[in-house]
């Protein structure tokens, strides 16, 4: 697979794990403000962990979430392994 | 520094949820630039993208307006017209890969329903400009690219497309009424549409072109 659907497929993952758990609201995406949505339609404390969490894997994807028009373009590079541990930390911290 | 505008706000496109796309360009790591509020490329990586032909150079040499230039120079003039665009055939597999993922993962246990509707509707929107760039000539960069290709366009009724276009608000900028479950299965019921239209179009594209 290309590097641009990995990267779309990262943030599904962190998606999946995210909205494992019965949210009044599911998050969309994780762009700066569907994070902020999330977490007040959810009534979620910015120090949660699961905040933190998310935060990370937006600062490691902020391109994808935040811009569309310059998507064509391969401009930006991804940790893949940085958001697979992340993804990993939301499902542990969910079965915790 | 050069500060670009790009986007619906150049073409003139407002919409109340239109919103500012803004180009920042710089020598090095810059954290005056909040990333959710500009594109932001070193000089280096926007020459690459005109010696590829990407598409976002094309939609800035076309559309971009100089907003500010510390040596009063407009930098993205000085580079002309970017090289052709020959990667229509990868890029336009590329979206019909991304949509089609997307479908299957809808069809999955616990999807996240908005985000995938979302993607498809950045995978329409992707795969409609590459289109019009590589194939029509007449490239087209705006949300509604889909829309704007003539005969070719999208064979979607505007309410479906509307609901799309809902979803990437929501995951993109998290405004908009979340979508009901009559809305979700009306959309899906258009996956085979979308689906025929990427193969139909697809099968213009020259190799290599």
């Amino acid at each position: 697979m290309d590097e641009f659907n990995s990267r779309v497929g990262a943030q599904r993952a962190i998606l999946r794990s995210v909205n494992a758990r019965a949210w009044i609201e599911p998050l969309f995406g994780l762009s700066r403000k569907s994070i902020e949505r999330w977490i007040a339609v959810n009534s979620l404390s910015k120090q949660s962990v699961i905040v933190e969490h998310v935060n990370a894997a937006a600062n490691e994807l902020f391109f994808l979430a935040n811009h569309s028009e310059d998507q064509v373009s391969d401009a930006y590079q991804t940790s893949a392994e940085k958001i697979a541990d992340i993804t990993r930390q939301i499902d542990a911290n969910a079965c915790g | 520094m050069h500060i670009y505008a790009f986007g619906s706000l150049c073409r003139g496109e407002v919409e109340r949820d239109s919103d500012a796309d803004l180009l920042a360009l710089v020598d090095e790591f810059d954290d005056r630039f909040d990333p959710s509020s500009f594109s932001i490329y070193s000089y280096e990586r926007i020459r690459e993208l005109w010696q590829e032909g990407n598409p976002f150079a094309w939609h800035l040499a076309l559309e971009a307006k100089v907003v500010f230039a510390s040596d009063g120079v407009d930098f993205l003039s000085e580079l002309r017209t970017p090289s052709p665009y020959r990667k229509a055939e990868r890029d336009c597999l590329k979206f019909c890969t991304l949509f089609r993922t997307s479908r299957a993962s809808l069809a999955s246990e616990k999807p996240s329903i908005v985000f995938e509707l979302s993607t498809i509707f950045l995978s329409i929107r992707n795969f409609a400009t590459c289109y019009s760039l590589g194939v029509l000539r007449v490239p087209s960069f705006s949300r509604n690219s889909a829309l704007r290709l003539g005969d070719d366009s999208v064979p979607l009724p505007s309410r479906i497309f509307k609901i799309l276009e809902r979803s990437r608000l929501l995951s993109t900028r998290g405004i908009g009424q979340n979508l009901t479950d009559s809305e979700i299965s009306e959309v899906q019921d258009y996956f085979g549409e979308i689906e025929n239209w990427m193969d139909r179009l697809s099968r213009r594209v020259p190799q290599n072109g």
